[in-house]
């Protein structure tokens, strides 16, 4: 590995800093990777979208949650109970426990409620986060329907020390400081991520659902996020590397009450996450292939209000053996299994639930040209009817030059849902007799590249066509209520991305944007009384745009940052409805290096229109705020 | 150099003008709508916590449906709660709401704010209003506790002349229905067996009437005489009808209604000599039913008058007898207003807002 590829490496993965990295690195820094081995999604997910959000886009949010990131970086749309609370996604018009969020390929969703929380995990924990959309249960198991959110972490096995102070300081008393260190000699490998974040999150806002609608703070939505990553690598030889990880997450939350219910303490609740995910892998490459043993165990504790508790253990083991032939052919096959303890008094006692996953995912490079992948997965679950979930996946290069490059994809898929813990085991309602939840995907999509001295363009654009069947929903019955495989939802749309980038001397410009246009359409009423039937589903905008135009000038860079997130509807029955909005965010920064110390300052102006909106029906949002971030880093090398 | 300096000033400056946009749709209040008769004030409940709780006026002359009347009547200002009941008294409507926990004062025919809303810190959860010699008694269950009962439960005494809260009275747990009639209120205290009664005057408790297990709701019939509807409880109980003497305060008659799984809505006919009540199939069914019984009864009816999924309140209108059923829609955004004539016959299927629960005629 030269000096070179070693610092761009550096500074891509680790040095936070917009500015730094120069397309050139990038490119060394993709062939670097492949050494290492490309990731699943890549090798095996042929044909479908997975965007990719580097450590230089990162750094501008070292102190936001995956909600706020990818709200803006990737248009997916966040359903949030208020300023910086529990959030939940919607991808693809599909529903808020349709995602999943896998960390090193251990699924973070809730198994209680289903759904994952983007509001909780912070950002600077990793170096780099990709968003894989469409259906990904056969990679991924279960909840995979409208797409997944992938956080991994590799050990780079660099010699040295790499050190990253960041700290930030926000307008409503928000500060977050964290510290990420790295180290090593080249046989093993430690990082420590250490993080704090506090918000007294009282922003004034205009209370209209108030006699006189007067100006207000908000009251009861802080939250304090706090935790610690370890990560600890040893490569036992030039073939077998073994690593361990470890990640405790602690955040308690004020809930923020609905704007009428605000200055009213006798209403405020609170809510207390914590979380415990360790996991170690083992791997071994021979002459027979690459063999991968994971073991893990995730401990989730919920207490709201003082009130009731929810927890849930589960032990995962993985083994996995992967194949790569000279002919093009590759192949894994794995197999997974999971044994779960909820702690939930209002389940049965001795509830326990054990799931075994078999897959098999298969790709092949017929010709330069067509690459080609087909995968199975089968889940099974204690006492429970299971599932079968394939995919198939193309990629054809339809033409290319020394300039230019076009590319066509298709993929098709079945995912699923097992249902959660509550919808199976709750007293009184659960129902055993649930089917999963289903979703077939197809998708297909052009990319065009084009490069030249001083300018690069990238422009895709991807048709999908979804189905959810066996849709779960809680309805009333008798004097309570019990979930039911009711609903059936079919959605469609466009997404759009574009991306250019020109250099001229000192200068650089890069604007991104990315538009989705969702139908997400409820296919059957409920009752024949029912108004839902041929409708949008509830919160899920047809139209969202974000965009960015980002300016480096020397060690300077300014950038602008918009998100429109059109007319969403309130209810199923498409009576109610928040008004489309547009928020723009002002950012300015300047960057310094002196020998192996960097830092960067930057401010950012948030909504800087001050625009008065609701993300979400009766929760106040806040209008205009700053922030200001400070990062360092420090490395030593030792070759 | 300069040029791109320039280009990208401008550019801020385009798109901070157009994010500063920023609309503000308030209109005066004259002309506001007055909802006179003949017609029907439907109260969608909401979705518990969502603050999408909504009125609904519905003129049966015409057969037109006015929606957020709330709303409409106070410059576009969000009722942001979940409505469990609307009273009338002396040309105001008194709209009791639970997340938020306040009580609008509004005009009758307006729907306009009177003032700012009744709010406490011990007023939480108020569910029903009842007046008498201009003081205002509402039911509040309190905030639960973490074994989910209700400890805080209390009546609320409101003086009419302010509108402030004078008083607050201690009463079993879980009080729901109230009414007054004879001089006196009498409360059901839903999350026992007692139906507490109250002196208006003194405001103090004169009496605690031992009835079936979980008392919901009252109706007054011809003869004067007072009926509570209880569904018996969560254990398996038999709900029951129970006539109580007002004179002397003492259970006259009860009708058991075994079978129906009555869920304590009731409503009288017109000529209050009929008592309708709602009943659920228990699970795993996701039928409710309607019931009728005639005041004379003596034993609960063996069929239901209608059955259908999601009846979730009722109403008769008292001129024409015609059924007014209140259909939940599973909970699923905005429901619908099932209305028969006084034999059963569908009329019409009207939309409601959220989840609608009860309804007040105007004739």
């Amino acid at each position: 590995m030269s000096k070179r590829i070693l610092i761009s490496i550096i500074c891509l993965l680790n040095f936070p800093f917009t500015g730094i990295a120069q397309f050139s690195d990038s490119l060394i820094w993709l062939k670097e990777v492949k050494v290492l081995g490309l990731p699943d999604e890549k090798k095996y997910s042929l044909g479908s979208q997975v965007q990719l959000l580097d450590s230089t886009t990162l750094a501008r949010y070292a102190s936001a949650n995956l909600g706020d990131v990818l709200s803006q970086q990737s248009g997916l749309h966040l359903k949030q109970y208020g300023h910086g609370m529990t959030a939940s996604a919607t991808l693809r018009g599909t529903g808020s426990n349709h995602s999943a969020i896998l960390w090193n390929g251990l699924n973070l969703n809730s198994l209680t409620l289903g759904q994952p929380d983007f509001s909780n995990i912070p950002v600077f924990l990793f170096d780099k986060l990709k968003i894989h959309l469409g259906g990904g249960s056969t990679l991924y198991g279960s909840g995979a329907i409208g797409g997944s959110i992938l956080l991994n972490s590799e050990a780079q096995w660099h010699d040295g020390w790499q050190i990253n102070l960041s700290q930030t300081i926000e307008s409503f008393g928000t500060t977050f400081s964290g510290i990420k260190a790295r180290y090593g000699n080249g046989s093993w490998e430690g990082k420590t991520v250490i993080y704090h974040k506090y918000s007294q999150n009282d922003f004034p806002f205009r209370n209209t659902t108030k006699y006189g609608k007067p100006s207000e703070r908000q009251d009861n939505a802080s939250y304090r996020n706090y935790g610690l990553l370890q990560e600890v690598s040893y490569r036992l030889s030039s073939r077998q590397s073994l690593s361990f990880k470890a990640w405790y997450n602690h955040s308690a939350d004020e809930i923020q009450p609905i704007m009428a219910d605000n200055r009213k303490p006798s209403t405020y609740t609170h809510l207390t996450d914590r979380s415990l995910r360790i996991l170690s892998d083992y791997r071994l490459h021979n002459h027979l292939g690459i063999w991968q043993a994971m073991l893990a165990y995730v401990r989730d504790y919920q207490n709201y209000d003082d009130k009731s508790t929810i927890a849930t253990s589960r032990g995962i083991l993985k083994l996995q053996y992967e194949k790569t032939f000279e002919t093009g052919f590759r192949m894994k096959a794995g197999i997974q299994g999971k044994r779960i303890f909820p702690e939930v008094e209002a389940y049965p006692e001795n509830t326990v639930q054990n799931r075994i996953d078999v897959f098999l995912l298969n790709s092949y490079q017929f010709f330069p040209w067509w690459k080609a992948g087909f995968n199975l997965r089968q889940n099974f679950v204690s006492g429970y009817r299971s599932q079968f979930a394939p995919s198939i996946g193309n990629e054809w290069l339809l033409w290319k030059t020394s300039k230019r490059q076009l590319r066509l994809k298709a993929n098709g898929s079945r995912s699923y849902r097992i249902p959660t813990f509550n919808d199976l085991y709750w007293q009184p309602g659960g129902n055993l007799d649930l089917k999963p939840e289903s979703g077939y995907h197809l998708e297909g999509g052009l990319d065009y590249q084009y490069q030249t001295s001083g300018w690069r363009f990238h422009f895709g654009s991807v048709y999908f066509y979804s189905w959810v069947n066996d849709w779960i929903l809680w309805i009333p019955v008798g004097s309570f209520h019990s979930p039911r495989n009711i609903k059936k939802v079919h959605s469609s749309g466009v997404e759009l991305n574009g991306d250019v980038r020109y250099t001229l001397g000192h200068w650089r410009w890069n604007a991104t944007t990315r538009y989705s246009m969702i139908q997400a359409i409820n296919q059957k009423g409920l009752s024949h009384t029912d108004r839902s039937a041929k409708k949008q589903l509830p919160y899920t905008p047809r139209h969202k745009l974000v965009g960015s135009l980002t300016s480096h000038y020397k060690q300077w860079h300014f950038s602008l940052s918009g998100n429109y997130t059109g007319k969403q509807y309130t209810t199923p029955t498409n009576e109610g409805a928040l008004p489309s909005y547009f928020l723009m965010d002002v950012n300015v920064g300047k960057s310094f290096q002196k020998d192996s110390f960097k830092g960067s300052v930057q401010v950012t102006v948030k909504n800087v229109g001050n625009v008065s909106y609701q993300a979400y029906d009766n929760y106040a949002m806040p209008g205009r705020y700053y922030q200001v971030q400070l990062n360092f880093h420090f490395f030593t090398s030792n070759k | 150099m300069k040029r791109q300096l320039q280009l990208f000033a401008s550019l801020i400056l385009i798109l901070f003008a157009f994010s500063a946009c920023e609309n503000d749709d308030d209109k005066p209040a004259d002309l506001l709508p007055g909802y006179e008769k003949p017609g029907v004030l439907i109260v969608n409940e909401g979705n518990f916590g969502s603050g999408n709780g909504s009125l609904s006026w519905y003129n049966t002359q015409s057969q037109e449906i006015s929606k957020n009347i709330f709303e409409s009547g106070n410059e576009s200002r969000k009722i942001s709660a979940s409505i469990q009941s609307v009273t009338w008294y002396k040309n105001t409507a008194y709209l009791l709401c639970n997340k938020a926990d306040k009580i609008e004062v509004v005009n009758e025919k307006t729907y306009q704010a009177l003032q700012a809303p009744i709010e406490d810190e011990q007023l939480v959860s108020p569910r029903y209003f009842a007046g008498i010699n201009n003081k205002g008694f509402v039911t509040v269950w309190g905030a639960f506790d973490e074994n989910y009962t209700l400890p805080e439960s209390k009546v609320a005494v409101i003086d009419l002349e302010n509108h402030s809260i004078k008083k607050f009275i201690d009463v079993p747990s879980g009080p729901e229905g109230i009414i007054a009639l004879n001089d006196k209120i009498y409360i059901a205290n839903s999350y026992t067996d007692i139906v507490t009664i109250i002196d208006p005057s003194t405001e103090a408790i004169v009496k605690k009437l031992k009835t079936n297990t979980s008392p919901k709701h009252f109706a007054v019939d011809k003869n004067g005489q007072l009926w509570v509807i209880s569904t018996g409880g969560f254990a398996g109980g038999t709900p029951q009808l129970q006539r109580i003497n007002p004179e002397t305060d003492e259970i006259e008659h009860s009708i058991d209604l075994a079978g129906t799984q009555a869920t304590g809505n009731m409503a009288i006919n017109g000529s209050k000599d009929k008592i309708y009540f709602l009943g659920a199939e228990a699970y795993p069914s996701t039928t409710t039913h309607l019931f009728a019984v005639d005041i004379t009864a003596t034993e609960g009816p063996e069929t239901s008058l209608l059955s259908g999924e999601n009846y979730y309140g009722l109403g008769i209108a008292p001129n024409s007898g015609d059924i007014y059923i209140a259909d939940s829609n599973n909970y699923q955004g905005e429901g619908s207003v099932l209305i028969f004539n006084a034999s059963g016959e569908a009329k019409n299927t009207i939309a409601s807002g959220v989840l609608p629960n009860s309804f007040l005629f105007k004739f």
